[in-house]
């Protein structure tokens, strides 16, 4: 390993870090309500993402499957593993007001939820679209590189 | 029937709709755009296209088809957001392969028309924060936006700012990349920070403030529930591997078999055995 790349993760960690760190503190001072429903986002964007993320790898696993002879064994363990998250969501939802917000009932918070983390994924996705677009297209941008040749 | 059950018939019919009218389109886009991505099959691709667009059609026709609905504010947050997105990205890829790509080099027209696109939807965007392009749904910020828009303030900065380190680490003479990425970076950061000392018309910097928080708790609550998915599916994919039957192994050669292997080896190696030596 070079010398530039010795402790990259550390620098990495920093540059994520930070300006998500700067912007946070900057918001916490200026917050009209403490966001006390912050866990409660957290966990539920946690169970409903897992819950859906299982659900499209079952669908990926069945195209996987296209290549394998169709096997049905981890279509099957996806399937468990999505109603599983689907279960533990509907049960811990039930319990009062743990992880409610402003839903009406059960069914309605998981719809929420769903729709909550179809707009989270498409806002991700626009932050990959312009960070590696604008590498991209800087990349393919430059001029050809010079052939060097050692000194003989 | 009496006014209870009136109410109770119109918000069943309105559940209904909004079922067919917005979720299972929603799960035909998903799946749809899976199939159109990664089906072997040249129909299946064309017809889950097909589906996946008339369902994207569905969706962001929901303001007007399912009003009532609660869920027709995402069909309005779509709509609001589609053109400055698709102008982003059309604009980056314009920009990007009309450099130095070996095949399809597009044109000079079309990489400045790539730059209008791009400047045109970053104007969009900011001005839906500070201009009056602000979505509304019916009468209030739409929600969605702002868990959008709060997303993307706060992941863009980190994600460009690591990029911009891993180019620096790992890329030789990448000086051009990485001050783009980091202009990118500073950008967005200065635009959150405007957002979060300013008001805009619509939306007060307090507001913006709860929903970068929020945004915080969404995306580490998605990454933990996706990393977790994706440790199932190498758990589930490694128990059936290792179910697996071994193949049957064949037979050796047996004397016979490597006899006649010689022997045609043989043939092809003196000339074919005609003797002219």
């Amino acid at each position: 390993m070079t010398d530039r790349a010795a402790g990259w993760q550390l620098r990495l960690v920093v540059a994520v870090g930070a300006p998500t760190a700067l912007l946070l503190g900057v918001a916490s001072s200026v917050m009209a309500h403490a966001s006390d429903g912050m866990l409660v986002r957290f966990v539920n964007a946690g169970l409903t993402s897992f819950t859906l993320a299982s659900f499209i790898l079952m669908v990926l696993l069945a195209v996987y499957g296209d290549r394998r002879k169709r096997p049905i064994a981890p279509l099957v363990g996806m399937l468990v593993s999505g109603v599983v998250g689907a279960l533990v969501t509907a049960f811990f939802l039930s319990q009062g007001d743990l992880l409610m917000e402003d839903n009406g009932s059960v069914r309605a918070q998981m719809l929420s939820n769903t729709v909550r983390f179809s707009t989270s994924l498409l806002a991700l996705m626009l932050s990959g679209v312009l960070t590696f677009g604008v590498l991209l297209a800087t990349v393919l941008h430059r001029g050809k590189a010079p052939l060097l040749f050692e000194e003989e | 029937m009496d006014y209870k059950a009136t109410t109770h018939a119109q918000g069943m019919e309105g559940q209904s709709l909004a079922l067919f009218l917005f979720w299972l389109p929603g799960v035909a886009i998903v799946a749809g755009t899976i199939l159109a991505l990664l089906s072997k099959n040249g129909t299946v691709r064309r017809i889950a296209t097909a589906v996946a667009g008339a369902s994207f059609v569905l969706v962001l026709s929901t303001p007007w088809t399912v009003p009532a609905s609660p869920s027709s504010a995402f069909g309005h947050f779509l709509g609001s957001v589609v053109g400055p997105c698709v102008l982003l990205g059309v604009g980056l890829h314009n920009i990007g392969f009309s450099g130095n790509v070996p095949v399809g080099r597009l044109s000079r027209n079309d990489r400045n028309a790539g730059i209008v696109m791009l400047v045109v939807g970053s104007v969009w965007l900011l001005a839906m924060h500070w201009g009056p392009l602000t979505p509304t749904y019916p009468n209030d910020v739409n929600g969605y936006w702002l868990v959008f828009w709060s997303t993307v303030i706060l992941v863009t900065p980190g994600l460009g700012a690591g990029l911009l380190v891993l180019v620096r680490t790992f890329g030789d003479e990448r000086r051009t990349e990485q001050r783009r990425l980091g202009l990118l970076a500073l950008s967005v950061l200065l635009v959150g920070l405007a957002g979060l000392a300013v008001n805009g018309p619509t939306l007060l910097s307090s507001v913006f403030a709860d929903a970068l928080w929020l945004a915080a708790a969404d995306v580490f609550g998605t990454a933990v529930g996706l990393s977790a998915a994706l440790v199932v599916l190498a758990l589930v994919l490694m128990m059936y591997e290792r179910q697996i039957m071994p193949p049957p192994v064949a037979d050796g050669p047996s004397e016979q078999d490597l006899e006649r292997v010689n022997d045609i080896l043989q043939s092809h190696v003196d000339g074919g055995g005609t003797g002219h030596d």
